[in-house]
């Protein structure tokens, strides 16, 4: 869809460059065209973006804004909302994956690099292991671990965590600013592709399933840890006063931001359950499709193949 | 009176200290900005619409894809390969990588 569009566009910017050339110069007519028509997807469906309904453009920018403003206490949050528990969901997900040396990796929506860290940690210690066992005197390549998310401000906050716990120094950590639903890495140049909580908050589900299929190996692993729907009754009303009443409190206080909370557990309300979302995968054309429930489902990590 | 050149004498090193400290930090970060970025991206990276290899221009610190004559901004080392941040590049600086006009320059016209 996007690819004869941005080809078409491109065409007729060279023709008209051509016919301008006399009397335009190209610095103006780079800044005039810049970022606008080359996005403009003319999209005007709505999406939910908590509970409420707005236009699929909007969408982006909205979460952005989101993002933004919680950067800079986005895992002082995560620890005080989850009770520290996302810590043990990200290493669940870390084991499922089986990280190893030689790796080429995709973590998208991944800014602060939770997840990164861990998969270039599993790695190193993949790479040190074979490098003990190998007799030859070559080295065992390290791999990348890419991190990919469509907000600078996440990217920069992972970076400065990186350098401060002296991550990735070896390099294996590449930062990316991209959009989950475009993402710009060539078709098959992936051994492995995770997203944490971060699938619920593309604009477009299937635009992000079928990227993910592309740049995947065959063979490659795709792996989505994310909020989904509590399985046992009882819990659930417990979880829905927790999230609607503390939670967006927690923000107030802590991040001094109660919408961008109010909007997470919206969100969180709004995703798909487990098997309506396996399914969503399976359409996408992965194989092997199953989920796993983390804490009787408040998260549930769903797998799948390219084969 | 002599006071004044007192002072003169007294702060010109001192500006001169704070001058050559800025100029070789302002170097140091511009040199930061294009080196920084890691070549050895380009063997995944793709240009998100047309999904074919980019090329580095260290010239401009832009991530070009030649296909569609499209550029893309590289901050502090960090591409951004965000469809939103592309922008359209001139026929001639596909090529070139510079911002050179043959033909001159032209008064744009009045939109």
């Amino acid at each position: 869809m996007a690819l004869p569009y941005c080809q078409a566009y491109g065409r007729c910017i060279s023709t008209l460059t051509a016919v301008a050339r006399s009397c335009l110069s190209p610095v103006v007519l780079l800044a005039a065209d810049a970022p606008y028509r080359l996005y403009s997807t003319g999209n005007k469906q709505t999406v939910s973006f908590g509970f409420q309904e707005i236009k699929a453009d909007e969408k982006s920018e909205r979460v952005g804004q989101v993002f933004s403003s919680v950067a800079s206490s986005y895992d002082t949050m995560n620890d005080l909302m989850s009770g520290g528990l996302h810590r043990l969901w990200k290493d669940r997900l870390v084991t499922r994956l089986q990280p190893f040396a030689g790796m080429r990796h995709l973590d998208v929506a991944g800014g602060t690099g939770d997840v990164a860290f861990r998969i270039l940690r599993e790695m190193r210690e993949d790479q040190i292991r074979q490098q003990k066992e190998s007799d030859s005197p070559t080295l065992v390549q390290l791999g990348r671990v890419h991190v990919c998310d469509i907000n600078p401000d996440m990217l920069q906050e992972g970076q400065r965590k990186a350098q401060k716990q002296q991550i990735g120094e070896e390099g294996g950590l590449a930062w990316v600013v991209g959009d989950a639903e475009q993402l710009p890495f060539q078709d098959g140049s992936m051994d492995a592709y995770t997203i944490a909580f971060g699938i619920r908050n593309v604009t477009n589900i299937d635009a992000a399933l079928a990227e993910a299929f592309r740049v995947l190996k065959k063979g490659g692993a795709f792996h989505c840890l994310e909020f989904s729907q509590l399985a046992l009754p009882g819990l659930r009303e417990l979880y829905d006063a927790y999230s609607f009443q503390v939670i967006p409190q927690i923000g107030r206080i802590v991040a001094n931001d109660e919408a961008s909370y109010q909007y997470l557990v919206e969100s969180i309300r709004r995703f798909p359950d487990q098997n309506t979302f396996a399914a969503l995968i399976r359409d996408a054309k992965f194989s092997g499709v199953s989920y796993e429930n983390l804490s009787g489902g408040i998260c549930a990590i769903h797998s799948g193949f390219k084969l | 009176m002599a006071l004044a050149r007192v002072l003169k004498a007294h702060t010109s090193p001192l500006v001169k200290c704070v001058y050559s400290t800025v100029r070789a930090e302002s170097g140091f970060s511009r040199r930061d900005k294009s080196a920084d970025f890691d070549e050895g991206m380009l063997e995944y990276l793709a240009c998100p619409f047309s999904k074919t290899p980019l090329r580095w221009d260290a010239e401009t610190s832009t991530l070009i894809c030649d296909e569609l004559g499209v550029a893309y901004p590289v901050t502090d080392g960090m591409p951004n390969l965000r469809p939103a941040d592309g922008h359209v590049i001139e026929a001639q600086d596909r090529q070139s990588s510079t911002s050179q006009q043959p033909w001159g320059d032209a008064e744009p016209t009045p939109q």
